[in-house]
């Protein structure tokens, strides 16, 4: 259809809205942070389907049921997904950063966060060091306070051991 | 009950439409698809409308925007996932043979505030949102898993993108956007890896509005001609969860492209001349056209796709409604010659949680 293009802008109002939520933890989210806070990762699981989830959940997608038990998830894991954002990033530190949804040891689904030691000098080689099945370990920060951001990943060395800032 | 195409207007689009408001945009562009339908807003007797609140920068747009779609004293049904999925919703609504005459009308000023704020506010606020999760990094992380799972490499992502502006160019309903060489896209700076700026499509502004009509109504009103049958849709939705499987497998959109074609009474890609895919990077062509299957013969988003225009919203159905133009020989310059059958591809959500498939064959057969 013909278009607008020519026609003149008569301005506009600009408005900016502010909005809080408070977000509920609940039940298990609640049980997640607090675990958190004793520097445990907790999933849940369904006994019907056997699956163990993580980020926790209430039920289970797949039987409907009750997740029925806590399952503590390893602190060692598998990247199943990984980026680093060099620019537009909305997260809660300035970029480059890099994220990963990691596999843990012992749940069957992955959970986001913060790939931590890593040299963000060259991005494409930071890249291939956290590409898909690359193991990484979880590491605290000093004092948790029931928080996702409550840890972080690191990339295993060759030793086991967690790889340091600047790299291996 | 068949369903088919009546009519359809594609506003002009803008990176930035300050000289109109959004419901000058939608009145605008659904009095254009009534007048191309032959129909008037009182023949209509349901309006199905795809848009987003958050996008719209008011609660339940639909309060303001059915009237300028023509819904005044008529049905009315809004759809939250993208424009596509309200023209599966619409042609569902005339299947069930409770309506007739239905305009499915859809917009976007991608403009208005900052997308990916909203994106982020999709996302679950106590495991996801703290980690900045919105469009980009989302379509970095399927770009990534692409690459692996299909062995997608950067220059072919390159080319995509460059025969998309190159096609877009041509699209007189297109932004006209320059070409821009292959040096400048390797150049372009790097978002999330692996995207480069230059690999996303532009987000613009603009509206699509299309008029559907049953079979039945058809045969009632024998002085109409439609534009195309509506011969299958299908959708699908994945997994939340952004895990390797989930991005690897690109499920739902295998599902949504098989219940279209077997709808459509395919058994594969082979009986599609055209396609209109939604391709918000050069890596989402690159993954569909191998999950799709298509082969040498199908001509690809002929429309340049987002790089022509991307009002992120209704962006999918603007590419159902070029599809719709390619059956209906009225797609000019960027036209594919003897197009029977044309399918458009559209997707939402975090990388492509939910995708759409539509399939549009020249009208004429079985009306009486």
């Amino acid at each position: 259809m013909s278009g607008n293009t020519a026609e003149p802008a008569r301005g506009y109002l600009t408005e900016q809205v502010t909005l809080r939520y408070d977000y509920a933890f609940g039940e298990v989210v609640g049980t997640f942070m607090d675990g958190l806070k004793n520097r445990k990762i907790l999933a849940t699981r369904c006994s019907k389907s056997a699956m163990v989830y993580l980020p926790p959940r209430a039920f289970c997608e797949r039987s409907f049921e009750k997740c029925d038990s806590w399952v503590e998830a390893g602190h060692e894991g598998v990247i199943e997904a990984s980026t680093i954002v060099v620019r537009g990033f909305e997260g809660s530190r300035p970029p480059p950063i890099a994220v990963a949804y990691v596999r843990l040891d012992g749940v069957d689904s992955a959970i986001v966060n913060y790939v931590e030691g890593l040299d963000l000098s060259d991005v494409e080689a930071a890249m291939r060091r956290i590409c898909p099945g690359t193991r990484v370990s979880v590491e605290f920060i000093d004092e948790p306070q029931g928080s996702i951001t409550d840890f972080h990943y690191r990339l295993l060395t060759d030793d086991g051991s967690a790889a340091r800032a600047g790299g291996r | 009950m068949n369903v088919y195409v009546l009519g359809l207007a594609i506003h002009e689009p803008s990176s930035r439409l300050d000289a109109l408001r959004l419901e000058e945009l939608v009145y605008r562009t659904a009095r254009a698809a009534l007048d191309d339908a032959g129909v008037t807003r009182g023949q209509l007797d349901s309006v199905t409308l795809g848009s987003c609140d958050e996008l719209d920068g008011r609660s339940i747009s639909s309060m303001l925007m059915a009237m300028p779609a023509g819904a005044y004293l008529t049905d009315e049904i809004k759809v939250t996932d993208s424009g596509a999925s309200a023209l599966c919703l619409a042609t569902a609504r005339l299947k069930s043979e409770d309506f007739d005459l239905g305009m499915v009308a859809s917009w976007c000023k991608s403009s208005k505030t900052d997308v990916e704020s909203v994106m982020r506010l999709r996302g679950e606020p106590f495991f996801t949102r703290p980690f900045g999760l919105n469009m980009l990094l989302s379509d970095a992380l399927f770009a990534q898993a692409v690459e692996l799972a299909f062995g997608i490499g950067e220059e072919e992502v390159v080319g995509r993108v460059r025969a998309s502006y190159e096609r877009a160019a041509r699209n007189p309903r297109g932004m006209g956007f320059e070409v821009p060489s292959a040096a400048d896209l390797r150049a372009s700076v790097r978002e999330a890896m692996p995207l480069r700026k230059g690999y996303r499509a532009p987000l613009t502004d603009g509206a699509v509005c299309m008029v559907l009509a049953s079979e039945r109504w058809l045969d009632r009103n024998p002085g109409h001609t439609p534009m195309a049958q509506v011969t299958g849709v299908g959708w699908a939705t994945d997994s939340y969860r952004l895990g390797e499987q989930r991005l690897r497998s690109m499920n739902s959109a295998r599902v949504a492209w098989r219940n279209a074609l077997r709808q459509a009474g395919l058994d594969g890609a082979g009986g599609i001349d055209v396609i209109e895919i939604e391709s918000q990077t050069g890596y989402h062509e690159a993954a569909y056209v191998r999950a799709f299957g298509l082969p040498e013969h199908v001509a690809v988003s002929p429309s340049g796709g987002p790089f022509a225009q991307n009002p992120l919203f209704c962006t999918g159905l603007v590419g159902a409604a070029e599809a719709v133009l390619q059956v209906a020989g009225r797609a000019g310059a960027v036209q594919v010659p003897r197009v029977r059958r044309a399918a458009a591809h559209s997707c939402h959500g975090y990388a492509q949680q939910g995708n759409v498939v539509m399939v549009f064959e020249a009208a004429g057969a079985g009306i009486a």
